[in-house]
């Protein structure tokens, strides 16, 4: 090797790389997961508390006979009960058992067809056709 | 981020910028790796815990003022004159270990003041005005004490790199 000056010497001294020193023991780092699942266990409880809370009042809800939203959906169907005055009613007015029985299963549906025309369903449905 | 997520990084930024340079500083103190390593852990766990580099005027001088500390303490407490232990303190250029060795032998022969010139220089790059600073001695006298030391090393070392060349 020649001689070298200073700066050459500080040059080759820095070829020597000092070693890389063992990671920082993780005291802070174990820190912080605790204290994720701490505050995820006491947010699981919280839901859970009002999930609960929230289930026993519409149970409450449902037993106290209020109309609910389900009862009122039902009731969108527009459907009334058969009683036996009615029976009775259309038994007496119907010209026949056959047409009172046809009358209970299907009832008429009120025409949505004006007084001076004429449906075309109601036309084909008189007529007889022959296969 | 809060403020101490962000402080954390900041330290684990510096621990990887200046680890290696503080270890070597630390190993060039007391002699004894795992010394060096626990002294160089010490002082950024302090830091993490409850230090503030904010009102540092030089951060990375400041840290290795921290680690001299440190050493210094636990040398207080413990044998000083404990010898230099065996291990490595580079990776050597090339896989030289004998290169490696040598340097550090020329390094522990040296004066403790001096060592510790020529390593926070060499390897910690701070200038004389920071190492005057921290060694409380003036610039002068930290790059006088410099050269001399550079000087010593260029003897203990040269022989053996001629002799292998006189050897080829």
């Amino acid at each position: 090797m020649p001689d070298l000056d200073d700066e050459q010497f500080e040059t080759y001294l820095k070829g020597f790389h000092p070693l890389v020193p063992d990671a920082l023991p993780v005291r802070e780092l174990r820190r912080r997961p605790r204290a994720i699942l701490l505050a995820t266990a006491v947010l699981g409880a919280v839901a859970t508390v009002i999930v609960g809370v929230a289930s026993f009042r519409i149970l409450n809800h449902h037993s106290s006979g209020e109309p609910s939203h389900f009862t009122t959906i039902q009731g969108l169907v527009p459907r009334q009960p058969l009683t036996l005055r009615d029976a009775d009613a259309l038994l007496a007015s119907a010209p026949s058992y056959k047409s009172a029985m046809d009358e209970l299963a299907f009832p008429r549906q009120r025409s949505t067809v004006p007084n001076q025309s004429q449906s075309a369903l109601a036309v084909l449905g008189k007529e007889k056709i022959k296969l | 981020m809060d403020r101490r997520d962000a402080r954390t990084l900041d330290l684990e930024l510096l621990y990887r910028q200046h680890g290696s340079a503080l270890l070597l500083f630390a190993f060039a103190i007391t002699g004894d790796r795992s010394r060096a390593q626990d002294a160089v852990h010490q002082v950024f766990l302090k830091l993490l815990e409850h230090g503030d580099l904010s009102r540092a005027r030089d951060e990375k001088a400041y840290l290795f003022g921290c680690v001299r500390n440190a050493v210094l303490d636990e040398l207080k407490r413990q044998d000083r004159n404990r010898p230099l232990d065996d291990s490595a303190w580079f990776s050597p250029p090339d896989r030289d270990y004998a290169a490696e060795r040598s340097l550090r032998r020329a390094l522990a022969a040296l004066p403790d003041d001096q060592r510790q010139i020529v390593v926070l220089h060499v390897w910690g790059e701070l200038t004389f005005s920071q190492i005057g600073d921290l060694l409380e001695v003036s610039s002068n006298t930290a790059a006088s004490r410099y050269r001399y030391a550079l000087g010593k090393l260029r003897e203990s070392i040269l022989p053996r790199e001629n002799s292998c060349a006189g050897s080829r």
